[in-house]
């Protein structure tokens, strides 16, 4: 892949995660990405590539750059330096929603949530292919065309907050949720929104220990269903059950990628850690 | 009923239904989309003056208005200048708003839409060539010349009603679409809704250009028939007095709106005019903007969602079929 530096070729992958050996099928590629703010360099020459299908983690500890990562892959940040690559395509240049149209969807670390909509309106915005959610459609068709279709999609949202026990708070302004509840209705509307690479920024912070296991789950599923995943998280745990490799990041550059069980025995890993 | 209690009441009706039209089109980008367009007065200030320009004929040759100073003329049949005005206000926003809608935040965005609105009454003022300068535009002849008085008020009511008619059905098909929801996620939160896939600032766009639409036909339907447009009449705080409209009569609900319209844009109005008189004549005036300045406050502090809140969208659960929306809970 023209895209993707040398050093990231010759980066130590620990073990037989799929991340040296796929580079070619690579669904995402970061190269040579840095940024600054101000003076300071949140993130400094990162690179990896993730390929299609996979649940990959970005770990490290705060400050590591992590979430800068993931919205400048989102495009809510822009890049001093380096590309983005996503599906062969260089996306640097596309504003998030142009990105979130291609199939990059995210969720943020902190949970961001329409306040004044109900819980079934948040969901339900966030299908792509609903007829009616422009001017053009709204005065170009009827309203069966989107009536019928909104109905199967409250079906699919019922279901998927029946997962969560989350039913009863369908009507329900997503102001009065608790802060696990925003976080889980992230993540489900992020599901919703039909995405082909998911970003998920500490989808567990704040999510009762009931929801966990369902969180797991979900997350299983969707990418069972062929979508990839990159998500950041503290609990190395839940890292090490769902993330086949983890991409460790420390000072703004990545310091390991492979699997987690040998990254914890790399000397560089652990102090980032225990260093910070 | 006298001839003159006759037209005073159609007038207010005329009054009541502009103020309508107005409120609904400031709605849909301020109550729906959190667009604060403080330069919305002049969209409604373009639809008059362009419906007098198309109504009045060519400056220079009319026998009437040889006094009056204006860019260009035509004397079209009515409905016409109405519908050409309307579509001014369209044209103006689809110039104006890609750069005024650019990445400012809120608050920044408000401060353009208010300078915006500041500059244009001082453009239209100091050059009289424009629109004949602070004496505005008079003598714009009714539609229906040739009936009474008091017949033509009331034909015009009926006409105004129609544009009502009109703007209702238009914000009840979005209202009642998905585009609602879109574009109050927008308003929630942009970032969120970006992130969606939502394109934020095209849905900002398209709603701007819609409001200050009806903003222009509500300034079109009202030159019509009062005959007369000047700076004075549409300065940056009669964009307040629609803001208070909405604000008080319910943010994003549209029957609340059309009450707050009806109260701010007739009944404050006339109200102050049955004031006893007391110092100079201009205070009754300023008093009617100091009750307006402590009447939102009020709303603001005690009932922040207006006489109507915004209708809570609820929807028939699976097990609860059938599957539909149904009215506010």
């Amino acid at each position: 892949m023209s895209g993707v530096p040398t050093e990231m070729k010759l980066m130590r992958s620990a073990g037989p995660g799929p991340a040296a050996s796929t580079l070619e099928q690579s669904l995402l590629s970061v190269a040579g990405v840095s940024r600054s703010f101000g003076g300071v360099r949140a993130v400094t020459d990162v690179s990896f590539a993730v390929p299609a299908g996979a649940l990959y983690g970005l770990i490290g500890p705060n400050g590591a750059g992590k979430s800068t990562v993931m919205n400048i892959i989102a495009g809510t940040e822009r890049t001093d330096r380096g590309t983005i690559e996503f599906r062969g395509a260089v996306v640097n240049r596309l504003a998030d929603f142009q990105r979130a149209r291609r199939g990059i969807v995210r969720a943020f670390q902190h949970a961001t949530v329409f306040g004044r909509m109900t819980v079934l309106e948040s969901l339900l915005v966030a299908y792509p292919d609903l007829p009616g959610q422009t001017y053009r459609d709204v005065f170009s068709r009827p309203r069966r065309r989107w009536a019928e279709r909104e109905q199967a999609l409250i079906e699919r949202s019922v279901a998927l907050l029946d997962r969560f026990d989350m039913r009863r708070t369908a009507n329900e302004y997503t102001s009065n949720l608790s802060g696990g509840q925003k976080k889980l209705l992230e993540l489900m509307r992020a599901v919703c929104a039909d995405p082909v690479l998911l970003l998920l920024d500490e989808p567990f912070a704040g999510v009762h220990v009931r929801n966990v296991e369902a969180v797991c789950e979900l997350l299983a599923e969707v990418r069972d269903g062929g979508v990839t995943i990159l998500m950041t998280e503290h609990e190395l745990n839940l890292v090490e059950r769902l993330c086949e490799v983890v991409i460790v990041m420390a000072r703004g550059s990545v310091i390991y990628q492979g699997s987690l069980t040998e990254g914890l025995r790399e000397q560089e890993v652990i102090e980032a850690y225990v260093a910070g | 009923m006298s001839s003159g209690l006759s037209i005073y009441i159609a007038t207010l009706f005329v009054y009541a239904g502009v103020s309508i039209i107005a409120c609904w089109g400031l709605d849909l980008q301020y109550g729906s989309t959190g667009i604060p367009n403080f330069a919305y007065i002049i969209f409604q200030a373009i639809g008059a003056y362009v419906a007098a320009m198309l109504t009045l004929g060519p400056a220079k040759h009319g026998s009437v208005i040889t006094y009056q100073q204006y860019l260009f003329g035509a004397r079209l049949p009515y409905p016409l200048p109405i519908l050409l005005a309307t579509f001014a206000g369209a044209a103006l926003s689809v110039v104006v708003g890609p750069f005024l809608l650019r990445r400012l935040r809120e608050d920044y965005l408000a401060i353009a839409m208010l300078v915006l609105s500041l500059i244009a009454t001082v453009v239209t003022e100091a050059d009289v060539g424009l629109v004949n300068g602070t004496t505005g535009i008079f003598n714009v002849p009714e539609p229906f010349g040739s009936l009474s008085p008091a017949t033509q008020s009331w034909i015009y009511v009926g006409t105004v009603a129609i544009g009502v008619l009109i703007c209702a059905a238009v914000v009840r098909r979005i209202v009642h679409s998905p585009l609602d929801r879109v574009l109050r996620s927008v308003r929630e939160n942009e970032v969120a809704a970006s992130s969606l896939g939502k394109n934020v600032r095209g849905a900002k766009l398209a709603t701007f250009i819609a409001g200050n639409t009806m903003a222009a036909f509500s300034g079109a339907l009202l030159i019509e028939f009062i005959g007369a447009w000047a700076p004075s009449g549409w300065e940056y705080a009669e964009t307040f007095v629609y803001f208070s409209a909405v604000i008080i009569g319910g943010r994003g609900r549209r029957g609340g709106v059309a009450v707050g319209a009806v109260i701010l844009g007739v009944g404050i109005s006339e109200a102050v005019r049955y004031l006893p008189t007391f110092g100079d004549p201009s205070l009754v005036g300023a008093v009617q903007f100091m009750f307006i300045g402590a009447l939102i406050i009020a709303f603001l502090w005690w009932r922040p969602e207006g006489i109507l809140p915004e209708r809570k969208r609820v929807f028939r659960l699976p097990d609860e079929a059938p599957l539909v929306e149904v009215e506010s809970a």
